[in-house]
């Protein structure tokens, strides 16, 4: 068991070194060309990233901003929909089995208060739900923030202003 | 069927008309293969088509074309491991699917001539009651009877519960209207803007080019809705599964 684990070790680190020196010896050979190590190849991705300023330095708070002006309408649209929507139906539901049961408007009115509650009980579950979401988007994007711009700038500091507004 | 004819060819409703291709009937039934259809059809053969061409190369370092396909694909699993959680990759491929066909759907209805089929809340709703169904599906035979503690919420005086159990069980049925109302609602409210107007271009003639110029940002914005009303289908269906799976609010 001991040898077999040990020439298995052997092996694989054979085959490393010799991957090495193809990759030492002749760059254009296909399997070096088709397998760099991926370390490699996302270290150079995320220098290059940094060189264009697509990553979340000091720009990430202005991206933020932008996002959210955007998502804007769309969270006024969930939150309103989930209310009219709970009363309309809500109401249609009363209205319908008013006329069945010959109990008018009893029903209906009591349907409606029904409606409007669970209306603003999906709404408020909606809403509390997109600021945990936002809270925690905003914690991990200010956190890559920081780790870019100790990583990229060790010396200087990257626009004070802008980069610290972690909690806005 | 006949009402429909009659909506006047002027009218901004009239691009919502579901045209019938051929004339066919089976057992009294109107089976006839209508633009809504053929657009849906479009739409599953566009996005397999795309996804398939864009990644049958498999580079290790992607193309502009392959890359896109990956980001459409990442997108959708970073936003189930978000909200869901690792057990939620099991649902990846209908969460995948249902994002792709309704997003490719959307943007097919902004091009010129063509037919917004998510505009109809008889495709939406379908959407959103297979949601619901395999929603509620999952929160069963996951949890058996105690699926319906989700109707009670913790911490509540029992003389309470009375009013509050009926409301979470009202709130939970009302899931699917406003999950379909919601993209629905958009997409046809959008599309009668953009035709109002034009219709305003050609009837004020010279001075048309300012709501021309209006059309342009509103085409704009109809795209950016088209891809962000198919984005909030696909999170609340998400949110709804991580329901089911955890049974928490």
């Amino acid at each position: 068991m001991a040898t077999g684990t040990a020439t298995g070790n052997g092996l694989i680190e054979h085959l490393i070194a010799a991957q090495l020196s193809s990759d030492m010896s002749d760059p254009r050979h296909p399997s070096s060309e088709e397998q760099p190590s991926l370390e490699k190849l996302g270290g150079r991705i995320s220098k290059a990233r940094r060189a264009a300023g697509l990553e979340p330095s000091a720009a990430g708070a202005d991206g933020m901003a932008d996002g959210m002006a955007g998502a804007g309408l769309g969270a006024a649209w969930r939150i309103s929909i989930e209310i009219v929507v709970a009363l309309v139906v809500c109401t249609a539901i009363g209205w319908a089995l008013d006329y069945w049961f010959g109990t008018k408007p009893w029903l209906m009115l009591l349907f409606l208060f029904l409606g409007g509650a669970a209306g603003i009980n999906n709404a408020v579950r909606t809403a509390l739900r997109m600021d945990a979401q936002a809270a925690e988007e905003m914690q991990r994007k200010s956190r890559a923030a920081v780790k870019a711009r100790t990583e990229a700038a060790p010396g200087k500091r990257a626009e004070p202003g802008k980069g610290d507004r972690r909690d806005g | 069927m006949t009402a429909e004819r009659h909506i006047d060819h002027g009218s901004p409703m009239h691009q919502f008309v579901i045209g019938r291709l051929n004339d066919w009937q089976l057992g009294g039934f109107d089976i006839s293969f209508s633009k809504a259809a053929a657009f849906m059809f479009g739409a599953v053969i566009v996005a397999t088509l795309f996804l398939v061409l864009t990644t049958s190369r498999r580079a290790m370092v992607p193309g502009r074309w392959q890359s896109v396909a990956e980001l459409w694909y990442e997108f959708i699993a970073d936003m189930i491991k978000e909200t869901i959680g690792g057990e939620g990759r099991k649902y990846f491929p209908f969460v995948f699917s249902l994002f792709s066909f309704i997003v490719i759907c959307n943007l097919l209805g902004m091009l010129p001539y063509s037919y917004t089929v998510t505009s109809h809340i008889a495709v939406t709703i379908t959407l959103a009651l297979a949601v619901f169904a395999l929603t509620t599906f999952i929160g069963i035979t996951r949890h058996g009877t105690r699926f319906l503690s989700f109707f009670v919420p913790k911490g509540v005086p029992l003389v309470m519960l009375f009013l509050v159990v009926p409301i979470e069980v009202l709130s939970y049925f009302m899931r699917p209207i406003s999950h379909s109302v919601r993209l629905f609602a958009n997409m046809t409210a959008g599309h009668t803007m953009l035709k109002v107007f034009g219709g305003f271009v050609v009837q004020m003639g010279v001075f048309g080019v300012l709501p021309f110029a209006l059309i342009v940002a509103l085409t704009g914005l109809e795209v950016a809705i088209a891809v962000l009303q198919a984005y909030v289908f696909t999170i609340l269906t998400c949110l709804y599964l991580n329901d089911a799976i955890h049974l928490e609010h």
